[in-house]
């Protein structure tokens, strides 16, 4: 991985230049939480690898970093699912289809669910960190007979917040093994309530030889990593994606630096023993 | 000791807490009711969790509802007579406390964690706690001096 010691090679200039992409179509998951469906103007596809962002451009108001949401492998619109909490996001929210948007990147590390494989691979999502995690999720089950044991462990906030509700069963059905807790839930909730940690006791998986992937707020992959590892999951086999206010996304303006890191580049997705000391850090 | 098939409420919040629960198959969900909030479900306790604390600790009432959810079978406890027991022999006591304030430790840790609402927005409040805050704002939001008039000074 690269550092502040070894400069950057990327080209700022294409890097930095949005290609406009038209909305094909948009989904509303939850309340406060989208899906857009953009398909390049050009024709050319925007490949990634699962676990990289994007820059998103709303024009004439900003731009944001989103990972993508969709599969690496499966041709089809580049799919981004998003909170609407800012101005961009917002600006994002509101737009139609047929309207364009801009997209820069792809930026960043990825997942590398390869590594998992002979393995098990667990994977644990907390809120809308599903997002990021859902293209590692597409690519284990495209080579599912590559991989042992496959287990998502999803925590959000309520019934009403779950993410990709329909797929958590298509998944369940394809030898996933899909466990979903929520922090708060009425009657009608038969699931499970309580903290996402929780479930790494109870889920089926051989913990030495399981690659782990882990994604959402940073105090819950604290205590996530923390109990994995405590499971038995290896340190140098769990990673956690972090987020941070990135804006050139190759590692010049510094506005994601992390320390050593420049999230935008050496991220976002980290071993959780490379970051483990740096998570604890106030106002890091 | 013996088995029991939960009763669609197994506990119910003030009442005599003599038993505590070993879930062995189904799931018990933890109930609190308020005004604000109606009914909400704040922990759920799955095969192998235990339900129920207040037999430890005086008064002994139940603090909150527990309700079997789906079909569930558990095996029952008579929390009166371990406490007996405790209490004659501290070292099985000390034994029995140790390995009770492990399991508190782990819930009170992932309950702080959820007060926190991790998967909330920036400036939102946990559902847990709003319906707290709301009852608590009607409660104390009053002015001080509210009902008192200026004085000017002597």
């Amino acid at each position: 991985m690269q550092s502040l010691a070894e400069p950057h090679t990327v080209n700022p200039v294409g890097a930095m230049v949005p290609r406009p992409f038209r909305l094909a179509d948009r989904r509303q998951d939850t309340a406060d939480t989208f899906t857009i469906m953009l398909e390049p103007t050009d024709g050319v596809p925007l490949e990634f690898i699962p676990g990289q962002f994007t820059m998103l451009s709303a024009f004439g108001v900003g731009e944001v970093p989103i990972s993508v949401s969709s599969s690496a492998h499966v041709a089809g619109p580049l799919q981004h699912t998003i909170r609407d909490v800012g101005a961009v996001t917002h600006a994002l929210a509101n737009t139609s289809v047929g309207d364009v948007v801009g997209v820069r990147g792809p930026y960043g590390t990825g997942w590398e669910v390869t590594d998992g494989a002979g393995g098990d691979v667990v994977l644990v999502a907390g809120g809308i960190g599903l997002a990021p995690l859902r293209p590692a999720v597409l690519e284990v089950l495209t080579h599912r007979e590559r991989y042992g044991r496959v287990v998502l462990l999803y925590g959000t906030r309520s019934p009403e917040d779950l993410l990709f509700a329909d797929e958590l069963q298509s998944w369940a059905n394809q030898e996933i093994e899909v466990l979903v807790t929520v922090d708060y839930g009425t009657p009608s909730w038969f699931g499970r309530v309580g903290l996402v940690t929780t479930l790494i006791t109870r889920a089926g998986f051989a913990p030495r030889s399981s690659l782990a992937l882990v994604c959402g707020p940073e105090v819950m992959m604290r205590f996530t990593a923390a109990a994995l590892i405590k499971r038995g999951v290896r340190p140098d086999k769990v990673r956690v994606s972090l987020e941070r206010n990135m804006r050139c996304g190759v590692g010049l303006c510094g506005h994601c630096q992390y320390r050593e890191l420049f999230v935008c580049v050496d991220g976002p997705v980290l071993p959780f023993a490379r970051v483990a000391d740096l998570l604890g850090v106030r106002e890091l | 000791m013996s088995p029991s098939r939960l009763a669609s409420s197994c506990s119910e919040r003030g009442s005599q807490a003599n038993q505590f629960f070993v879930v062995r198959r189904g799931r018990v969900a933890i109930e609190v009711h308020g005004p604000a909030a109606g009914t909400m479900v704040v922990d759920t306790a799955d095969a192998g969790d235990v339900v129920g604390w207040s037999w430890l600790v005086p008064p002994y009432e139940w603090l909150f509802d527990a309700r079997a959810v789906e079909p569930t079978g558990a095996v029952a406890f008579d929390g009166q007579c371990l406490r007996g027991k405790c209490e004659e022999d501290p070292r099985l006591g000390y034994e029995l406390m140790k390995l009770v304030t492990q399991v508190m430790l782990s819930r009170l840790t992932a309950a702080r964690l959820r007060l926190l609402d991790l998967y909330g927005t920036a400036g939102t409040t946990s559902p847990l706690l709003s319906p707290l805050l709301t009852e608590a704002k009607a409660t104390w939001a009053r002015p001080i001096n509210e009902g008192a008039t200026d004085a000017e000074p002597g």
